[in-house]
């Protein structure tokens, strides 16, 4: 078979792309390392079937692996990286990076589209800095928004869908992907130049409220401008101050003291039971851990009931996440969102895209297009939020 | 003109637009002429995407062993990566799936460069009319490539057609 003389330097910038070491990416082709080395090296020009198979390995075009050179790392998406990894210093493994390349083809095919339908992408979102008050800062985006307290107590299904739409309906776009463990990640926030705001989220974030949590979190980090990848451990400025946000969004400091009088009776008690905690979160749409900590934010409770109910968790099991069978629409529209679903098919509809651009955008063939409209049309008259 | 033949390498984006087109049965009866007269060909990666649109591909499947070229020369792929590079995000250099822009225009480049008299033409549609370095156009242009559309492609081929405005 045709040798072809590539660049061996694209060969391993392929290979780094995917976060892969010489080791993992020579398993993953089934070959010796050596073999693959002399391939990066330039000893030898590998064979057409040697870079489909690498190619299909890597997951990445056959025609990227022909470039003349490695494409400048200026190319990337561009965001902060605030996750501690669990203190280690933040990785980034090959399918957290090819996630990060599919956003950012996303991001790009919707910048696309705004430069030729900006009334699509409308949006009036505030922009807020980390030295505000930050209690403040969050009951006032909630005052702004509309977002009554009593929708939220009233939330008892699909909150999750209800809060990302309410999100949505701020012009935000919000993904759902199911990559990597939350150990890796939980979210990232992107508001560059182009002026769009995405939120992404791990799918793999078994408990709703801590996805409501992240959201909200994410959704601090837009109103911030700041581009960003979390696990929302807390640590440094910016994220100890959207933790805060989302704390203070989800529990503003009167309904919340309201509803923790409320919970333990006449006076505010040093034991929070478990009991207690979930009571108070089960209202609010956060877990036990997000109300111990905002009870000692608020001076409710000592400053270590978190860690003490850290601790005490240690002893249980945390329990299975429900695995419910799910549609390949509701599969859909649960990881693009209505926002990104119903600007695509607007613009379908206005002629601006054609059906093969809508494909791309939605990864459902055209013959399904109706039935993903359905599905969003659906979710839009459930809880949709004013779209 | 240059005197050769002009043959049209055409893009997923046109082959969809047909569909639905005022003149869309016109446009088969020439297009299925042109195919057979060998005038039209497409990369195989341009056809690996008309087959997420069933209508087209269904009416093209008679069609593809004719028009579907697979080029395998070293200097072809050396084009097509040049292509990539320079139109990154129109390739979608990162991505997992691949492109057809890229093979396209690839295409015509290598074909212009090593089958003269015969001037090959790409035909495509672009959607979006901004962002001009992320275009076909742009990057035939870079690649000293004419492009057309489909329908203007059929209006020059057959003017005495009674073409719709």
């Amino acid at each position: 078979m045709t040798d072809v003389p590539v660049n061996p330097k694209v060969l391993a910038w392929a290979r780094s792309e995917r976060g892969l070491t010489l080791a993992e990416a020579a398993e993953k082709l089934g070959v010796p390392i050596d073999e693959l080395k002399e391939l990066e090296d330039g000893v030898r020009h590998p064979s057409v079937g040697e870079l489909r198979n690498i190619a299909a390995k890597y997951e990445i075009g056959f025609s990227s692996l022909l470039m003349p050179e490695p494409l400048l790392e200026t190319t990337r998406l561009r965001c902060q990286d605030f996750r501690t990894h669990r203190g280690e210093g933040a990785d980034w493994n090959a399918e957290l990076l090819a996630a990060l390349d599919d956003i950012n083809v996303v991001t790009d095919a919707m910048a696309d589209l705004k430069q030729a339908v900006p009334h699509l992408f409308a949006s009036n979102l505030p922009t807020i800095s980390a030295s505000s008050n930050v209690a403040d800062a969050a009951e006032r985006e909630r005052e702004r928004m509309g977002f009554r307290i009593s929708n939220q107590y009233l939330w008892d299904k699909y909150v999750f869908r209800r809060f990302r739409s309410l999100i949505e309906a701020q012009g935000v776009f919000v993904y759902v992907l199911n990559v990597g463990s939350t150990e890796d990640w939980r979210g990232l926030a992107i508001m560059d130049e182009r002026q769009i705001p995405f939120i992404i989220l791990n799918g793999n974030e078994a408990e709703t409220e801590a996805r409501i949590f992240s959201l909200i979190h994410e959704y601090c980090h837009i109103l911030l401008r700041v581009n960003a990848i979390s696990d929302q451990r807390q640590r440094g400025t910016i994220e100890g101050f959207c933790n805060s946000f989302a704390a203070y969004f989800l529990m503003p400091r009167k309904e919340f003291r309201a509803v923790a009088r409320e919970v333990s009776g006449a006076n505010f008690k040093e034991d929070w039971t478990d009991t207690e905690l979930r009571a108070i979160g089960a209202r609010f749409k956060v877990s036990m851990s997000a109300v111990a900590i905002h009870l000692s934010r608020l001076d409710l409770a000592p400053d270590d009931l978190f860690r003490k109910k850290v601790a005490e968790s240690r002893l249980r099991t945390l329990p299975e996440r429900s695995g419910g069978i799910v549609g390949y629409y509701d599969q859909i529209a649960n990881r693009l969102g209505s926002r990104h679903v119903s600007v695509v098919f607007r613009a379908l509809e206005g002629g601006y895209i054609d059906q093969l651009d809508a494909y791309e955008m939605l990864d459902v063939k055209p013959e399904n297009f109706q039935r993903l409209q359905s599905e969003i049309a659906e979710r839009q008259r459930a809880y949709g939020w004013g779209q | 003109m240059d005197g050769g033949n002009r043959l049209y390498i055409v893009d997923a984006s046109s082959w969809i637009s047909v569909e639905g087109h005022p003149a869309q049965n016109l446009m088969l009866f020439h297009l299925g002429k042109m195919i057979e007269d060998g005038r039209i060909i497409s990369p195989p990666e341009a056809w690996d995407e008309v087959e997420n649109c069933p209508w087209v591909h269904a009416w093209l499947k008679q069609h593809r062993n004719l028009f579907v070229q697979r080029i395998t020369d070293v200097e072809y792929f050396q084009l097509v990566g040049r292509v990539t590079h320079q139109f990154h995000v129109m390739a979608g250099a990162r991505r997992r799936k691949e492109r057809a822009d890229q093979y396209v225009v690839g295409m015509a480049a290598y074909l212009n460069a090593t089958s003269n008299p015969n001037r090959h033409v790409v035909v495509c549609e672009e959607s979006h009319t901004k962002r001009p370095n992320r275009k076909i156009r742009t990057a035939c242009q870079a690649f000293g490539v004419e492009c057309v559309d489909m329908f203007t492609m059929l209006k020059k081929e057959f003017p005495d057609e009674a073409w719709p405005d």
